[in-house]
C-alpha cells in the first residue's frame, strides 16, 4: 500500500475515532474523509442486543471496512472489539454454501429444488400421519423480524401448530415474565437515554463490561463526568465490570432473592420509600396473586432483615444496608440485569424483586430511573417478543389463548381462524423432550444451535438424532448440523435486508449490501418457498419483497402497546431506528412509557390520570405490582457430594456457541479453549494449580478442562464459559426451568472438581 | 495492513500514565487526550490478529485503561476474493 494512502487511512481512522467523542481532530478534512472508492451503508451490529449502529464500507463487491455509526444514538460511533471482525465472519471458511441432504450418514450436495421438495414432502407426510403438532419450529433472537414472521405464519397459521419457539426462551423469558407481572406489559419503560441521567446503577447478574461493552462505556463515561454517580453490583463473580464499582455484593449463586428483599426492607425502614408514588401507582400482592396491604408486605419483609439475608445469601448485612441506602438516597437509579437473573428457576421472581425496588422508591418513569433488562441477542425483542415467535404468542404482543387476537391475526394472514390453535404449544424444553419421546417427528431449526445451547444438552441429542431435523444455517459444521437430515444455506448479515429490534424498543433497518455467498438464500424466502411447496401458495406468494412482509407485520401492530405502524421502511432507511410506540408516520417515537409523552398515556381520560404521573395501562387499574415472592433456593443447591456452585457465561471475544466468533482465527486464537475458573483458596485446598487439567462433574455429566486459578469467582463457586463444542459446558448444566417463564437455570448447578 | 481508529477510555487519574504507555508502543500512534480521559489512537498491524492482540494488550496490561473502543477499522488488504462457486452436478 503506498505510504500516501496509508497516511490517509491513518488520518481517517483517527478522525473517525475523534468524531465518535465529538471532537473534530483535523479541521477542514471532514469532507474528504472516506471519500475514495469506499461506499458506506448504515446497518446494525450482528452480535448482542445493544443495537449498535455500524457503517459497512464496501469497495467493489467486497466489504473492506467497518466503522461505528456516529449518528446512531446508541453507540455514537463506537463499536466493541467484536466489530473488528464482523467482515471476517461474512467471509468465514465455515460458511454453508449449498443445500445438503444426509444420505447413508453423509451429507450430499443437492439443488434447492430437491432439498425443499424433500422437506415439504416429509413435513406433509408427518402432518398427515401424526397431525400438525408432530411438527415444530425452533428459531432465534438473531433472525430478522421478517424471517420470524414468515415462520410464525407458516407454522401457527398454515400448518396449524403452536409448537413454535425460539432461543430467547433460554435468555429473555424471565425478563418478559417479570415485566408482565410487575408492570403489566413486556419490555422496558425507559431507554438508554436514562443512562446519562442516572445517579446510581444497579447491575445485577450482568457482566456489562464484557457482554455489553458499549453500554458499559456509556455508564463509565457518565460516571467519569459525574464522579458522584455510584455503581452497585450484585453478582457471585468478580468481572471487568468491577473496575468502576463502588460496592459489590457477592451472593452465593441462586440465593440473591433474599438480598433484594433485604434491600427493600432497609429502604422502607429507613424512610427511602416514596409513599405518594406507592399510594397512587402500586398494588401489593402475595405470591399466590392475592391483594395484600403495604403493611402486610412490610410484615413479609421481616423475614428478610439484612441479618437474615446474610444467613441465606452469604452477603454481609452491613453491605446490604449500605447498598440499600445507596439506592434509596440516589435521586435516580437505573437497574440493569441479564442472564444471571433470567436463567434461573426463580427468574421471574428475581425480576419482580428488582422492579419492587423501583416501585417502592418511585424510581421509574422519570429521566435516569428505570428497571432496564439487557438483551443478549440482536433481535430477541423485535422478532421474537414483539413478533410473537414463542409458543404462546402471536405478532404484536398477542396471545394464542385470546380469541380476538387469533381472529385479528388470522384475518391479516388470510387463513381460517380455526387454523390457529387456542392452546399454547410446547415451550423449548418440552419441545425437545417431545422430540426425544417421538411425539414431535419433524423440526425446522433456523439460525440457532440447540445441540450445544440447550441445558443438559446431551439429554436432547436422542430426539435430534431420531427425528427429522431441518437446519437453516449460515455456518457448517455446528453441533446441531451433526444431527440434521437437511441443511439449508442461509444468507448472513449484510447479505439480506430486514429489521432488528434491540433492548430499548428501537427497531432499525439493515440493508443488503452483498450478494449471499454461494447458493445461500434469505431465510424468509426459504420459508416462503417451502410453504408454497407444502401447499400454501395462496398464503405466501403475495410476498415479493422484504418490505411486503414488514408492512403486513406493522399493520398487525397498529393500536397495540408496541405500535410500529409509523415505522415504515422509508422512515427506517433514513433514521437511526424508531423507539415504539410509533403510532403514525409523523410520530417521533417514545422515550418513556406509561407517562407523559407516551401516546397511550396521553390519550387516557383525565380522570384516570388524575393524581398520577404514571399509568400502567397493561394492568386493570393502571397500578404496577410489588410482589411478595418467597426467596426460593436454586433447583440444585450444593451439598456434600457436589459442594461447588457451577455457573456459566461468556467472554468478551466469543459469542454464544461460537459459530461466528470461532470462525474468526484471531478471536479463536485469543481465547482458544474453555477453562474453569476456581478461586485460589479452593484450588489450594484441592491441590489444583493454574492450568492443571481438572474434571468438573455434575449429576448429569463430566468435563475434562483446564483450570484457571483466579479470584474472579468467590470461594465455593466455579465458572465455565460455554462457547465451545469440544468443552461443552452444557453437558453439566441442569434442565430445571422456571415454572412461569420456562427458562432454564443455566446459572446454578451443583458440581465437584478434581484433578484429572 | 489493517488499521483501527480507537478511543482509549481511561480512569481520569491515570490518563497521562496511559498516554505515556501508549506512546511507547511502536504500533500505536496517539492523537492526544480529549474530553478529560479519552485518548485518540490509531493501531496498526500486519494482520487483524495482530490488531486484536494489540487491543487486548492495551486493555489488559496497561493499568488505568477502562476500555478500547474502535470507531473505524479498515482491512481491505485482508478481504479474500470469493472462490468461484462450482455448479450443482
Amino acid at each position: 500500500m503506498p505510504l500516501k494512502r496509508r497516511e490517509f487511512l491513518k488520518a481517517s481512522a483517527a478522525a473517525a475515532a475523534a468524531a465518535s467523542i465529538g471532537v473534530n481532530l483535523i479541521p477542514g478534512m471532514d469532507n474528504k474523509l472516506f471519500a475514495d472508492a469506499v461506499s458506506w451503508e448504515k446497518s446494525v451490529c450482528r452480535f448482542c442486543g445493544t443495537g449498535c449502529g455500524v457503517m459497512i464500507g464496501k469497495k467493489g463487491d467486497k466489504v473492506v471496512a467497518i466503522k461505528g455509526d456516529l449518528k446512531n444514538p446508541i453507540n455514537k460511533g463506537h463499536i466493541c472489539v467484536k466489530g473488528f471482525f464482523l467482515h471476517k465472519v461474512i467471509y468465514a471458511k465455515t460458511r454453508l454454501l449449498y443445500p445438503m441432504i444426509k444420505r447413508n450418514g453423509k451429507f450430499e450436495r443437492v439443488s434447492w429444488d430437491e432439498a425443499l421438495d424433500y422437506v415439504a414432502r416429509r413435513f406433509n407426510e408427518i402432518r398427515k400421519t401424526d397431525g400438525p403438532d408432530a411438527l415444530a419450529f425452533y428459531g432465534s433472537g438473531q433472525a430478522e423480524t421478517e424471517e420470524t414472521y414468515m415462520a410464525n405464519k407458516l407454522f401457527k397459521g398454515c400448518i396449524g401448530t403452536n409448537n413454535m419457539e425460539g432461543n430467547p426462551r433460554l435468555c429473555m423469558a424471565s425478563a418478559v415474565g417479570g415485566y408482565l407481572s410487575s408492570l403489566g406489559l413486556d419490555e422496558p419503560a425507559g431507554t438508554y437515554q436514562d443512562i446519562e441521567h442516572a445517579e446510581l446503577f444497579l447491575l445485577v447478574g450482568s457482566n456489562t463490561a464484557e457482554c455489553h461493552p458499549i453500554i458499559f462505556e456509556r455508564i463509565v463515561r457518565h460516571k467519569t463526568k459525574n464522579p458522584t454517580v455510584k455503581i452497585l453490583i450484585i453478582d457471585p463473580r468478580k468481572t471487568p465490570t468491577d473496575q468502576v464499582a463502588d460496592i459489590h455484593l457477592f451472593p452465593k449463586p441462586g440465593w440473591d432473592l433474599a438480598v433484594l428483599h433485604a434491600m427493600a426492607h432497609v429502604i422502607i425502614k429507613e424512610g427511602y420509600a416514596d409513599l405518594d408514588f406507592i399510594k397512587n401507582h402500586v398494588n401489593f400482592k402475595s405470591n399466590d396473586g392475592k391483594d395484600i396491604t403495604f403493611e402486610a408486605y412490610q410484615q413479609f419483609l421481616e423475614d428478610y432483615t439484612p441479618e437474615k439475608a446474610e444467613a441465606i445469601s452469604g452477603v454481609p448485612a452491613g453491605d446490604i444496608i449500605k447498598a440499600a441506602r445507596m439506592f434509596g438516597q440516589a435521586k435516580t437509579a437505573m437497574s440493569m440485569w441479564t442472564m444471571g437473573i433470567n436463567q434461573r428457576t426463580r427468574g421471574v421472581w428475581a425480576n419482580n424483586l428488582i422492579h419492587n425496588l423501583h416501585l417502592l422508591t418511585g424510581k421509574i418513569g422519570v429521566p435516569g430511573s428505570d428497571p432496564f433488562s439487557l438483551t443478549g441477542q440482536p433481535n430477541a425483542c423485535g422478532g421474537v417478543r414483539e413478533g410473537g415467535g414463542l409458543c404462546h404468542l402471536l405478532p404484536g404482543h398477542r396471545k394464542v389463548t385470546n380469541p380476538k387476537h387469533r381472529e385479528e391475526v388470522a384475518k391479516v394472514w388470510g387463513v381460517p381462524v380455526g387454523n390457529i390453535q387456542p392452546k399454547p404449544g410446547k415451550h423449548t424444553i418440552a419441545m425437545f423432550e417431545a422430540l426425544n419421546e417421538g411425539k414431535i417427528k419433524g423440526i425446522y431449526i433456523m439460525c440457532t444451535n440447540p445441540a450445544q445451547s440447550l441445558p443438559y444438552a446431551q439429554k436432547f441429542w436422542k430426539g435430534l438424532k431420531e427425528q427429522f431435523v431441518v437446519l437453516a444455517e449460515s455456518f457448517y459444521p455446528t453441533a446441531t448440523s451433526d444431527f440434521a437430515d437437511v441443511l439449508l444455506p442461509a444468507a448472513f448479515w449484510a447479505e439480506k435486508e430486514g429489521v432488528y429490534g434491540c433492548t430499548e424498543r428501537r427497531s432499525q433497518y439493515m440493508p443488503q449490501v452483498l450478494q449471499p455467498m454461494g447458493e445461500a438464500r434469505w431465510d424468509a424466502w426459504i420459508l416462503r418457498d417451502l410453504a408454497m411447496r407444502m401447499g400454501f401458495k395462496k398464503e405466501f406468494e403475495k410476498y415479493r419483497t422484504a418490505e411486503d412482509i414488514w408492512n403486513e407485520y406493522i399493520s398487525l401492530t397498529k393500536g397495540r402497546d408496541m405500535d410500529l405502524s409509523g415505522a415504515t421502511y422509508a422512515r427506517l432507511k433514513k433514521e437511526r431506528g424508531l423507539v415504539w410506540p410509533v403510532p403514525s408516520e409523523t410520530h417521533p417515537g417514545t422515550y418513556k412509557r406509561y407517562t407523559q409523552g407516551d401516546p397511550f398515556f396521553d390519550e387516557l381520560p383525565e380522570e384516570k390520570k388524575k393524581g398520577r404521573r404514571m399509568y400502567f395501562y397493561g394492568k386493570p387499574d393502571g397500578k404496577a405490582v410489588v410482589w411478595a415472592r418467597p426467596a426460593k433456593p436454586p433447583a440444585e443447591p450444593t451439598d456434600k457430594d457436589f459442594p461447588y456452585a457451577l455457573t456459566t457465561g461468556r467472554v468478551l471475544e466469543h459469542w454464544h456457541t461460537g459459530t461466528m466468533t470461532r470462525a474468526v482465527l484471531e478471536l479463536a486464537r485469543a481465547v482458544p479453549r474453555a477453562y474453569v475458573e476456581i478461586h485460589p483458596q479452593d484450588a489450594r485446598k484441592l491441590g489444583i494449580a493454574n492450568r492443571d487439567t481438572v474434571v468438573v462433574e455434575t449429576r448429569r455429566g463430566k468435563l475434562e478442562i483446564e483450570a484457571r486459578v483466579i479470584d474472579r469467582p468467590e470461594p465455593g463457586t466455579l465458572f465455565i464459559p460455554w462457547h465451545w463444542k469440544e468443552w461443552l459446558a452444557n453437558l453439566l448444566t441442569i434442565d430445571a426451568f422456571d415454572p412461569g417463564s420456562k427458562e432454564p437455570e443455566y446459572k446454578v448447578a451443583a458440581a465437584r472438581i478434581y484433578k484429572a | 495492513m489493517p488499521i483501527a481508529g480507537v478511543v482509549v477510555v481511561t480512569l481520569p487519574e491515570k490518563t497521562s500514565e496511559v498516554l505515556q504507555a501508549l506512546k511507547r508502543l511502536s504500533q500505536v500512534t496517539t492523537y492526544g487526550v480529549h474530553k478529560d480521559n479519552n485518548i485518540i489512537a490509531v493501531l496498526e498491524s500486519e494482520s487483524t490478529s495482530g490488531l486484536e492482540r494489540l487491543s487486548n494488550r492495551i486493555s489488559r496490561s496497561i493499568e488505568g485503561v477502562i476500555g478500547v473502543f474502535p470507531a473505524y477499522i479498515n482491512f481491505e488488504d485482508e478481504v479474500p476474493d470469493q472462490e468461484p462457486y462450482p455448479p450443482v452436478e
